[in-house]
């Protein structure tokens, strides 16, 4: 699908485009804190530490939030976490549900679970609600629907809100989006969101959003469900400052988002709030000392909008809930065959690792996981055999300058269509290098014979002919 | 209640099977943190940055002066204000006990506990669920803060918010930093003001 | 002092000129360097495909090559990052003679500027010049600072080497350090996506009225060339060395024998 995707060259390049604006907004801001460098340190530090304690910290959690009249829950699956959202609004007989951003309720499947049982489900994030009118996943964590023209979304609202045909004005669909989600909360009878940050100490959960749509959602009805992963847990009031001042600015190149919601208890004493702490595969990747740090992720999407190969590939060419470099760290971990191409589309580049502001190693993650791969045996042998072929020559220094001389003169004399053809994917958009007269190993053979004779060689006969 | 402390002792003896060592996490050094000259008008940058609109005024009489050159004001038809002394409003919320009585809310008048100048947010912590639901339903907002309380950044706020003893009620409580209108960005990167809560937002800095 | 000179596989075969303006650029700073014989790969094809169990007899070999030496110059960030960073799944912990690779394998710009501490070079180049970062050597090596960090006093050492040649004019490609798309194998197992990469990079090279773009990698101006060759774009690309060197622009080269 990344072929489909990237060979659309007008379309790759505007998705890159787009991105790489998000990129840059998120430069600049990252530039007007002279301390950026030192937030991610102590994010970093801060993730490590909770992630470390996370037992104690999710207990403290419980029970401080129990404290305040929440109802604390927990899931060890996504079908688990699906059951306790359904029987909490089963209990209280809901039949609408308005949701805001949760990349934990895309990871369990929760709409079309509660959609069977009959439950209308409404994604209230704009980019969410039209990937939803749309029938799609959302492409990107915080950019949802970045995948998607404006044209398009005016045709989807068009059918489905009846805005007029062929009108593709941001400001117009926003607009229509408004007025048609107004209606949904306030006919909502629960309101559900994710959670940015869980304060053990407090017993707090802290809710980000630019739209407001997580605070109409649960200062409307009466039920506020929060899920949260359990990585979520942190110890201090104050750490908030830390992730604050580096989610909106790494995200979307905001200095904070519009709204960081302080959630305490339930909204009065006539509601409830529910907190569903979800493992889901979570604790299998904390077991893991390489792929812990990954937990520490507060799913800025940062590293998908620096990452060359989603800007040009897009969030669903490789069928992920969570795309982009994270995700490609996340996803093996709770199917590895399934996922086990995900660490290949990757360049090691690195720049997802310094873009993240709590400083996940993702690329040497990423490179950890080819590894494991080898190691569980689940590499094709169209990976193993040309590597075993290559490990071969490399250890046998003078088959390796045969194979060398023989590879250059077979370039200098045979046919191009024997290089050039399009089973041969280096050269079906790419020539090969020129095939110089000698390896430099034969030159300093040549050159150098007169070993301990150290003085300047010559090498204009290279100069003259070198050519590139 | 829902059967579910099997998963629970699961989740925790999992996490619990292999020690990991956790380093102590030293405090935030405040000397590497940014500081600005004038805090004010570092924060009045950002949030007119932002969308938002920034007012200095010397007395709450000047809010509803200001407001009434605003034609979104003028045509406004309900307003509730949680003070008085700045504009009256004609929506009277000790009246309503249901938040959706406040859809057609206009304009919504509140006080702010205190600016943040890194960012150009201002925290508001309402007493009661009306007052939490007027801030995100109103089509308007305005927040009165004193000019005296801005904090350099979040961690100066966070700081003010543990001294106010935030988070230590015993029962519930809602607080939220608020930095300009609603927004969204999610149709092709264009920035639209005016997502789900307020279109516009108006920050009055009292003496 | 004993220096040996580290040549990857992919220069010694097709671009031998590279390790030869390596060698002449060294002697010329007065360093007596040798090239030990047998040198085949540092072992990344294999490592970075996920077959360990392939690259650990290669990176032993290496290191067993390179042991004797006082110090290791590779004109690759990539090799030497491969050597440095990624070699430890592959020797036991504390095997003294990794230790030693490892911390005496020097990328050629840091060797000449942190080593070497080299100013000027009395070469010249008249020509407009942009840089292409290669991944490794600038965020596993910091070479330069990258755009991503805030790090302040990181130099660049690429950038630093070539103010030392005498008649470079400079090009600023808008993105100052986006892969290539290279990658090693990434080249051929996303071929579409590594491909759309590197044309984007040659294009804000051009754009920004670049003559040659001038890597410390040769593999990724390997992909780059591959791909002006094949388009007949009016660019050229040089490793670093040739630059520093003062070696001639070279002369487009004819497509393989047709």
């Amino acid at each position: 699908m990344a072929r489909d995707f990237v060979t659309n060259v007008q379309r790759s390049r505007w998705h890159d485009g787009a991105l790489w604006f998000v990129r840059h907004k998120r430069d600049v801001q990252a530039s007007s804190i002279p301390e950026w460098e030192y937030l991610r340190q102590m994010a970093s530090k801060i993730k490590t530490s909770a992630i470390a304690r996370s037992a104690e910290l999710l207990e403290q959690f419980e029970q401080n939030a129990q404290r305040l009249g929440a109802v604390v829950h927990w899931a060890s699956d996504a079908a688990e976490h699906n059951q306790i959202v359904y029987e909490i609004l089963h209990r209280h007989d809901v039949r609408r549900l308005v949701k805001s951003k949760s990349m934990l309720t895309e990871e369990c499947h929760l709409n079309g679970f509660l959609e069977e049982r009959g439950i209308e489900v409404v994604d209230t994030d704009l980019g969410e609600r039209i990937v939803q009118l749309r029938g799609e996943p959302p492409s990107h964590i915080v950019l949802p629907a970045i995948h998607i023209k404006k044209e398009e979304v005016g045709e989807t609202f068009h059918k489905h809100l009846g805005t007029e045909e062929g009108a593709s004005d941001p400001q117009y669909l926003a607009e229509a989006a408004r007025q048609h989600l107004r209606n949904k909360f306030l006919r909502a009878e629960a309101g559900l969101t994710g959670v940015n940050f869980a304060i053990a100490e407090t017993g707090g959960i802290v809710v980000c959003t630019n739209e407001g749509n997580a605070d109409l959602g649960t200062a409307l009805p009466p039920v506020h469900i929060a899920s949260m992963g359990l990585e979520k847990i942190i110890p201090r009031l104050e750490d908030l400052s830390v992730f604050t001042r580096l989610l909106a600015r790494s995200a979307t190149g905001q200095p904070i988002t519009t709204y960081t919601s302080h959630f305490h208890g339930p909204r009065d004493a006539a509601s409830e709030l529910h907190i569903i702490i979800v493992d889901n595969g979570r604790t299998e990747l904390r077991q893991s000392e390489t792929f812990r740090p990954a937990l520490g992720c507060i799913r800025c999407g940062a590293c998908m909008n620096t990452c060359p190969v989603f800007r040009r590939s897009g969030g669903h060419s490789y069928g992920a809930t969570v795309p982009g470099p994270i995700g490609s760290v996340l996803n093996p971990s709770n199917d590895s065959v399934r996922h086990k191409s995900l660490p290949y589309a990757c360049s090691l580049c690195g720049s997802c690792t310094d873009v993240c502001p709590v400083k996940i190693p993702l690329h040497h993650q990423l490179l950890a996981w080819r590894k494991e791969f080898g190691k569980r045996g689940l590499l094709s042998i169209d990976k193993t055999l040309p590597m075993k072929a290559a490990s071969l020559l490399f250890r046998h220094p003078r088959l390796y300058r045969a194979a060398g001389r023989i590879a250059r003169a077979a370039m200098q004399t045979l046919p191009r269509f024997v290089f050039v053809n399009r089973f041969n994917l280096w050269s079906r958009d790419r020539e090969l290098p020129a095939p110089p007269e000698e390896s430099f190993t034969q030159w300093y053979a040549r050159s150098r014979k007169d070993s301990g004779n150290h003085a300047q060689v010559n090498a204009s006969g290279y100069n003259k002919n070198h050519r590139n | 209640m829902i059967a579910h402390s099997s998963s629970r002792q699961r989740i925790l003896d999992r996490l619990r099977s292999i020690p990991i060592e956790a380093s102590e996490v030293e405090p935030i050094d405040p000397s590497r943190l940014v500081r600005y000259d004038d805090p004010v008008a570092k924060f009045t940058e950002i949030l007119t940055l932002i969308g938002g609109a920034v007012h200095e005024v010397e007395h709450l009489g000047q809010v509803r002066e200001i407001l009434g050159t605003l034609p979104e004001f003028n045509s406004a038809r309900h307003i509730a204000s949680l003070i008085p002394a700045a504009v009256e409003g004609n929506f009277h919320c000790s009246q309503v006990d249901d938040p959706h009585a406040l859809a057609t809310l206009d304009w919504a008048i509140v006080p702010g506990e205190f600016g943040v100048a890194e960012n150009g947010a201002v925290w508001v912590h309402p007493t009661n669920l009306i007052e939490r639901t007027m801030l995100f339903i109103t089509q308007h907002l305005a927040v009165v803060i004193s000019r005296t309380a801005m904090v350099t950044q979040m961690h100066d706020a966070y700081q003010r918010l543990r001294a106010a003893g935030f988070g230590s009620q015993s029962g519930s409580d809602f607080g939220v930093f608020i930095c300009g209108p609603s927004k969204t960005a999610d149709i092709e990167q264009s920035l639209v003001i005016g997502a789900h809560g307020c279109r516009t937002m108006h920050v009055f800095l009292t003496p | 002092m004993s220096v040996a000179l580290f040549v990857p596989c992919y220069i010694d075969q097709f671009y031998p000129d590279v390790a030869i303006a390596t060698l002449e650029l060294l002697e010329r700073q007065g360093v007596d360097v040798v090239y030990p014989q047998g040198q085949t790969c540092c072992g990344q094809p294999m490592a970075n495909t996920g077959c360990a169990d392939q690259a650990a007899p290669v990176a032993r070999r290496l290191v067993e090559l390179f042991a004797d030496y006082d110090q290791v110059v590779c004109p690759s960030g990539s090799c030497t990052a491969m050597v440095r960073h990624h070699y430890a799944d592959f020797f036991e912990p504390g095997d003294a003679k990794y230790e030693k690779v490892r911390s005496s394998t020097f990328e050629l710009c840091e060797y000449l500027v942190d080593v070497l501490g080299v100013g000027s070079l009395g070469t010249s180049f008249p020509h407009r010049v942009s840089i292409h970062q290669s991944c490794h050597g600038l965020r596993e090596l910091r070479l330069a600072p990258s755009s991503e960090t805030r790090c302040g006093n990181v130099p660049d050492k690429l950038r630093q080497l070539l103010q030392g040649v005498e008649g470079i004019r400079w090009a600023t490609p808008q993105r100052s350090d986006e892969c290539c798309g290279f990658g090693g194998t990434f080249a051929v197992n996303e071929a579409d996506v590594s491909v759309a990469m590197g044309r984007d990079r040659i294009a804000d090279h051009l754009a920004a009225g670049s003559e040659v773009i001038v890597a410390g990698d040769m593999s990724c101006l390997m992909h780059l060339q591959g791909l002006i060759r094949r388009s007949g774009t009016p660019i050229q690309v040089m490793h670093v060395a040739q630059v520093l060197m003062g070696r001639p622009l070279p002369q487009p080269a004819p497509l393989t024998h047709s």
